[in-house]
């Protein structure tokens, strides 16, 4: 009897001060912590700077080895309002920062697949005027990858409209390069550092340099940097771009990859990893594509100009760079010659953020000042501006090769590569992992996962739409 | 059953063969990780070693700031091992030897604690803590240290829950109190327990939770297991692409004070404690 | 007399009666002092947080609309029991459950029993097999691929035995190299049995020695039933990290580039499709709906163990709650 009212006393305690705190969760939750508590906190800051006139802290999410403590020691240097924090995030600390309305001031981003989503998530801070207003940029002297970070929210246009950011560096990343000495052991001639070969041609190709013994291949024709020679969301895209069409509806509601150019696509990517050209699914690799180009297991790689650099510093390759060549990004048959960046991965300033103005010094600064200069004098990847083209290494035979090859194929790179906007990047590589590997096992057909994974990005398509439809 | 056993030569001989092969096995990924971080930096990842580049030892204290990381381990290790080791033991001890009502439910709630992936309350404990000025401090630690850890509590429950009845009988009629019963009698004779507590705590707080002081610190306030892989050693302009050799040597020596505590705790799982309380 | 009998029995009756209340309420309250530290900071730093996530499971909350989500009701949980994928996985992990249940709590004690033998210096093996504990999973994902993929030393050792070369990482084998892989941490709990075996006197074993047991009897007889709670601790977390299973198979995936990589559909775990509704795909709602409902599975299955364990777990004293 006793126990049993003991227990029940203590069940009622428990289950009512459960219920006092979910109230208070709920009304959290109700009560928007991303701006209630955000601008209180905000208005408390941004009085206590105005009355001591004290340092503004700007944090930034760049990579410390992008925005490294020299650069931040020499800014607050020349800026002693402002001090530079790193706060490295992923997108989910991001969105923790954001609910708690602690976001960060300068959000790293990938311009061409995570901007036009940044934008519509109401993250990004219109910098039009900023840009206009400017005296270290000059709108004039942007280069075409700078229309990335430009977003139409009317009418969904990507690389139009407002401008929300600017390329840390790019590269048209589409772009081969290969290795002479394996081209001459197969006897093959080198292809036109001018002249796009048709993707056809380039499997073709890539099968004279594959060698095999036995089952196993020893050296691969073929390898691409950030994946499997596999169909995959980037590469397809790129493809599509050419045929100037999309995975996806015009206006990017619908899923539409039973199109026969589409499925064509998928094929040809099923045939080429089955042909073993290159790592797959089929034949995987421990190391990263580049390392087997490094290590003379692969021919040509699929990368971008940065990959010019990664040789130079590479101590397996830096003495041998006349060893390496480099040719324009493939096309498809029939398609439009379009070499785009594949990331121009840049920043944007937090709509929300608690100090604008300072922000965009900082922004400014990294995006267009000295850094920049110094970033396109090292030649890890391109800048932004067609004066700081100028700067770009030329010294060297190899640098020299690099810079000619490149004041050419910039002249293709105009483009955007049709991501959808209401789908996260990952979302769609995933969908394709999931549904399309079982493919090259034989163990789905290609109009099956079509099916599946068209049905799969039509629900996120029409969630995605939802959540940001104001 | 122990030293009868091994009196018997051919029992002796398969005891040596399976602990060196199965030794062989489970050193694996040192070797790997030593191995490699002898290698030139940008080869290949590889089983057999080609070269002795000690020089990545260099770059991996240099290329960032190790010490720095490695202090706010410590930090974070201190309020992690030292402060929960003993609270789980208290609170080990409440659900193993004392009765009260609701014992039953609330030990449930607290093994449901460990049930629960920790990203379904990341993104509120941030909020929570960042509105409680709990962000990018070490505070957390400290008071999720006052709490002792679910693992822990569970633990000592069990071997509490094991120990003879006559060891605290003898001391009530003595006049112990209830603390003094935890703490002069039931905490000396559990070393064995303690020491592997403190080991598994140690090894959780140094070595595998990379994750949560992501969530809740800032960059400088990383401990080295957060640093080594969310920082880590990229090419100079290469931003994705890891050092992999220097990445190896940053582990390698990430992961010896683990071992080094395991070697030295391990000594403490000693036999007969319980018994020879008893006894006495 | 009759009547102070009949008093004396009442009084004794009822002094009993309070003496018994008396310690059992002071019991209580030292329980509750006792583990007064957990229950403080539980309901202080952990109670909020946890019913927070809860609210958002039942919202569209997708990371960045924190400030207009809509209440969906049940929605995403009713999503968990029709999503193919997720019923899917979930077979997959219970699948690697049952695998690995029994296994590493068998094979993780008969490694203690080697690691309890009174050897020389057997402290260096008993370090090295907790090497695979100590050393992060996510650290030596490569050296795991490197064994299994085609031309790897797993294959390498099978062809210099005279057999076929097999697609460990392909869609075929891919469960083998990810039990493999599970097992080989089986070192993790060692240390625990060990501090478990430890606690069982010598003692006991002298005198069944004396009273003619063999090894083997007194293994069973002896060891056994003393280390049953060690077991059931062992049962039960095994069970909780074998439901959770989730950095393996992404290390093993065929296009294994970070953490959001999709396993090959054998290896498709429950987490690590939760995991990707919310990191890949960015449904928070619907991903913490599918981690509450582990929980409860979670949750259910630890019951059960629970209400078994008092007829095979062994305890000094009653654990039955008041």
């Amino acid at each position: 009897m006793k126990r049993s009212w003991w227990t029940a006393c203590l069940s009622v305690l428990v289950i009512s001060s459960l219920l006092l705190m979910s109230a208070c969760g709920g009304g959290n939750g109700a009560n928007s912590p991303g701006n209630n508590g955000g601008s209180d906190a905000a208005d408390r800051e941004s009085k206590d700077t105005a009355k001591s006139g004290e340092q503004v802290v700007i944090r930034h999410t760049m990579y410390d080895t992008e925005f490294t403590s020299e650069l931040v020691a020499e800014f607050e240097k020349t800026h002693p309002n402002i001090k530079v924090e790193i706060v490295s995030a992923d997108y989910n600390k991001l969105m923790a920062m954001m609910a708690a309305g602690n976001g960060p001031d300068i959000i790293r981003t990938n311009s061409v697949t995570e901007l036009p989503g940044f934008v519509l998530k109401g993250m990004a801070m219109d910098l039009t005027e900023n840009f206009q207003a400017s005296k270290v940029f000059d709108i004039e002297d942007f280069l075409p990858v700078v229309n990335q970070f430009k977003y139409d929210i009317a009418s969904g246009k990507h690389g139009e409209g407002a401008i929300y950011g600017f390329p840390k560096d790019w590269s048209p990343d589409y772009t081969i390069y290969y290795n002479k000495k394996l081209f001459e052991e197969a006897g093959v001639p080198f292809p036109s550092s001018t002249e796009a070969m048709t993707w056809q041609e380039l499997v073709e190709l890539a099968n004279k340099l594959t060698v095999k013994n036995g089952k196993k291949t020893t050296q691969y024709g073929l390898a691409y940097y950030n994946s499997t020679i596999a169909a995959n969301q980037d590469l397809l895209n790129l493809q599509l771009l050419q045929q100037g069409s999309s995975m996806f509806s015009t206006d990017f509601s619908q899923a539409e990859l039973d199109k026969p150019g589409t499925k064509d696509l998928l094929n040809f990517w099923v045939d080429t990893a089955k042909s073993g050209i290159g790592p797959s699914p089929l034949q995987q690799e421990t190391d990263w594509g580049g390392q087997l180009f490094v290590d003379n297991k692969a021919a040509i790689i699929i990368a971008g100009y940065w990959f010019s650099g990664f040789l130079k510093t590479n101590e397996l390759t830096k003495d041998r760079l006349d060893d390496f060549g480099v040719a324009p990004a493939p096309v498809v048959e029939g398609g439009k010659r379009i070499s785009p960046t594949g990331a121009g991965t840049g920043a944007i300033i937090y709509k929300n953020t608690k100090h604008p103005k300072e922000a965009w010094e900082v922004f400014e600064w990294f995006f267009g000042a000295e850094p920049a200069v110094e970033r396109a004098k090292a030649g890890y990847g391109l800048p932004g501006t067609k004066t700081l083209t100028e700067m770009l290494p030329q010294e060297s035979a190899f640098d020299k090769m690099n810079y000619d090859f490149i004041q050419n194929e910039l002249q293709y790179t105009d483009g955007s590569l049709p991501y959808n906007p209401y789908l996260n990047y990952q979302a769609v590589n995933s969908i394709i992992d999931k549904y399309f590997t079982p493919v090259y096992f034989d163990k789905d057909t290609v109009d099956g996962a079509v099916q599946k994974m068209t049905e799969e990005l039509n629900t996120l398509i029409t969630e995605g739409k939802q959540l940001v439809s104001p | 059953m122990v030293n009868a056993g091994m009196k018997r030569l051919p029992f002796r001989i398969t005891v040596y063969a399976l602990l060196i092969a199965l030794s062989v096995l489970f050193v694996m990924p040192l070797y790997w990780l030593v191995t490699n971080s002898l290698q030139q930096v940008g080869a290949a990842s590889t089983f057999l070693p080609t070269g002795l580049h000690f020089i990545n030892y260099k770059y991996a204290l240099t290329f960032i700031d190790y010490w720095g990381y490695a202090k706010n381990s410590i930090i974070i290790t201190a309020f992690s091992v030292i402060i929960p080791t003993v609270t789980s033991a208290f609170v080990g001890y409440g659900f193993a030897r004392l009765r009260g009502p609701g014992k039953n439910v609330l030990f449930l709630l607290m093994l449901s604690t460990m049930m629960l992936p920790g990203i379904v309350t990341q993104i509120p404990t941030y909020v929570i803590f960042f509105k409680l000025g709990l962000v990018n401090t070490f505070w957390p630690w400290f008071f999720w240290g006052l709490g002792g850890s679910a693992f822990s509590i569970f633990l000592y429950r069990q071997f509490f829950a094991g120990f003879p009845r006559d060891l605290e009988e003898a001391a009530r009629i003595d006049g112990c109190t209830t603390f003094r019963i935890f703490w002069n009698i039931f905490l000396p004779i559990s070393l064995p327990v303690v020491a592997t507590v403190s080991i598994l705590a140690f090894n959780g707080a140094w070595g595998n939770d990379y994750i949560t002081p992501f969530m809740f610190l800032q960059d400088n306030k990383y401990p080295l297991a957060t640093a080594l892989f969310s920082i880590g050693y990229v090419f100079p302009g290469q931003k994705d692409i890891t050092m992999t050799q220097v990445q190896s040597a940053g582990l390698v020596m990430f992961v010896l004070p683990i071992i080094v505590v395991f070697f030295i705790g391990q000594r403490y799982l000693v036999e007969g404690v319980v018994a020879s309380a008893v006894k006495g | 007399m009759n009547r102070q009998v009949v008093h004396g029995t009442d009084a004794a009756f009822h002094s009993k009666r309070s003496r018994f209340r008396g310690r059992s309420f002071k019991e209580a309250i030292e329980f509750y002092l006792f583990i007064s530290p957990w229950f403080i900071v539980f309901i202080v730093l952990g109670l909020i947080p946890l019913l927070y996530g809860l609210y958002l499971s039942f919202t569209n909350y997708a990371g960045f609309n924190m400030d207009r989500l809509v209440f969906v009701g049940l929605d995403n949980y009713r999503k968990v029991f029709t999503d193919n994928d997720a019923m899917y996985s979930l077979g997959r992990t219970l699948f690697f459950t049952v695998i690995m249940v029994p296994s590493t709590i068998i094979l993780g004690f008969l490694l203690a029993v080697l690691l309890n033998q009174n050897i020389k210096r057997i402290g260096i093996y008993r370090t090295l097999f907790f090497i695979p504990s100590i050393i992060p999973v996510v650290a030596v994902g490569t050296m795991w691929r490197s064994l299994f993929v085609d031309d790897g030393i797993v294959n390498k050792m099978l062809e210099a035995l005279g057999l076929e070369a097999v697609d460990w990482l392909g869609y075929d084998y891919a469960i083998y190299p990810l039990i493999i892989m599970l097992l080989w941490g089986v070192g993790g709990g060692i240390l625990i049995y060990l501090a478990g075996l430890k606690g069982v006197s010598k003692d006991l074993y002298e005198a069944a020695a004396i009273d003619g047991a063999t090894t083997i009897q007194r293994f069973v007889k002896i060891t056994i039933p003393l280390v049953t709670p060690v077991l059931f601790f062992q049962f039960i977390m095994s069970i909780i990290s074998s439901l959770q299973i989730f950095v393996q198979p992404i290390l093993l995936a065929a296009n294994s580039n970070s953490l959001l990589s999709t396993p090959l559909r054998p290896n498709y775990v429950y987490s690590v499709h939760a995991f990707q509704q919310i990191f890949a795909y960015g449904r928070f709602g619907y991903g913490l709906a599918l981690l509450w409902v582990l929980f409860v599975m979670i949750l259910i299955l630890t019951i059960v163990v629970f209400t078994t364990s008092r007829f095979w777990v062994f305890y000094e004293v009653d654990q039955e709650g008041k």
